[in-house]
């Protein structure tokens, strides 16, 4: 039943593919699970990738990227997605649905841990926040969306500061909307990555392992991760979100459970943007 | 009493020379001016940690407006040194400049990058051009 939408859900899918041939993979998750928007960090042969996701649908893929450093492969019409600005390792997309609401979306891939200290990476935080504030000033709403390869896990400053991303782990918290904080109100994120931390959710403890020598090792860790806005919060269902280990009947996963075919897992998620 | 001025001449501030901002300020009226069809503009941010950072950013107008960041330079109070990042790149810390000269230099080395360059030329060859002008006596439907 490839490209039939069952719902009325946009469905969305990040991966950093750590230069990887995987374009048929990629093809084969979006049959899987009718995926409207692929967002790809490490991407080097969009181009391939294309052609594999082309091959056999009604529903032609379009590539979009300009200075930035995420590949989106769009199956909405030419037009519907804008690229608002690219900076740095981020870049900003204005998805406008053609019969439901449109929103911002941010895209990025931040750097490693390997090349910047954490409070850099706290610091870059709050730049981007910045940039993201900017254009939801200019589109005149709020309905949000940040997707991507934050390298950085859920509880780290950079994610949960009211200065930077402010995502909350709960929803109940995040619609609340806004915190005051020494006399500045923030808006909050809802991250509903935390929810798939650890062993109890049925699928991987995180979407990336790394093996420390350093005293404070938790071997899994969140680094690709959706925020979403408290505006968005009822077109969003958290069981949507998914850590992709299989495609079709392909294993993402080695004997050890962690990556192989990229050092990420997938990520994919759903938001009901449809009018009413 | 009159108070007795401890202080002597103030400098004026040319000593300093130039700042980032204005460099940075200059090179994006200079874009402009240069290529009409792309706009540069220099956004000035105060970050978490005091320190005073400057985004070069190109705009192309045809575009929707569309933004590309190009460098980063960021200083605390005094001026320099003043700490640039290539912004269409890794987006990390490229180059700590103690003086405008080096400041210069460094911007020179990211504006005539292969990056920018190949951003500069997409950018413009999209930009959108008038159709040329009928031959005279040609009449058109």
């Amino acid at each position: 039943m490839e490209g039939q939408s069952v719902s009325n859900d946009t469905k969305f899918m990040f991966w950093n593919i750590c230069k990887q041939p995987v374009g048929s993979l990629v093809a084969a998750a979006s049959r899987q699970y009718n995926l409207d928007l692929i967002l790809l960090a490490e991407c080097e042969d969009s181009e391939a990738i294309r052609l594999e996701l082309n091959q056999s649908t009604e529903r032609p893929f379009i590539h979009r990227r300009e200075a930035g450093c995420i590949d989106v492969f769009s199956r909405f019409p030419l037009g519907s997605l804008a690229i608002l600005g690219d900076y740095g390792r981020t870049s900003f997309f204005h998805l406008q649905h053609p019969i439901g609401k449109d929103v911002l979306l941010a895209a990025l891939h931040l750097p490693s841990k390997l090349h910047m200290q954490n409070q850099d990476q706290t610091l870059n935080c709050t730049r981007l926040i910045e940039k993201v504030k900017y254009f939801e000033t200019k589109l005149g709403h709020k309905r949000t969306v940040v997707v991507g390869d934050f390298n950085i896990n859920p509880f780290e400053h950079g994610l949960i500061a009211a200065e930077c991303f402010h995502a909350s782990l709960s929803r109940r918290v995040a619609q609340r909307e806004t915190r005051v904080v020494q006399g500045n109100e923030y808006t909050f994120f809802y991250n509903p990555m935390w929810a798939h931390f650890g062993d109890r959710e049925a699928g991987p403890p995180g979407t990336y392992f790394h093996n420390a020598s350093s005293s404070t090792n938790i071997y899994w860790n969140m680094f690709d991760q959706v925020l979403i806005r408290p505006d968005l919060l009822d077109r969003f269902e958290d069981k949507s979100v998914q850590i992709i280990t299989m495609i079709d009947e392909t294993d993402l996963a080695n004997q050890e459970g962690r990556p192989i075919k990229s050092d990420h897992f997938p990520i994919v998620f759903a938001l009901n943007l449809m009018e009413g | 009493m009159a108070v007795k001025n401890l202080w002597g001449e103030l400098p004026k501030g040319e000593e300093a020379g130039r700042s980032p901002k204005a460099i940075l300020q200059e090179q994006a009226m200079l874009l402009s001016n240069s290529a009409k069809d792309l706009l540069g503009k220099v956004t000035t941010t105060r970050n978490e940690y005091g320190q005073i950072e400057h985004e070069l950013i190109i705009v192309a107008p045809f575009l929707n407006n569309y933004e590309v960041g190009i460098v980063r330079a960021s200083h605390g109070a005094m001026t320099y040194p003043v700490s640039v990042s290539d912004m269409t790149g890794s987006d990390l810390k490229i180059a700590e400049c103690p003086t405008e000269q080096v400041f210069e230099t460094v911007l020179e080395k990211v504006f005539t990058s292969k990056n920018v360059r190949l951003i500069i030329s997409s950018l413009r060859s999209q930009a959108l051009k008038p159709p040329p002008a009928p031959p005279t006596g040609v009449r058109v439907e």
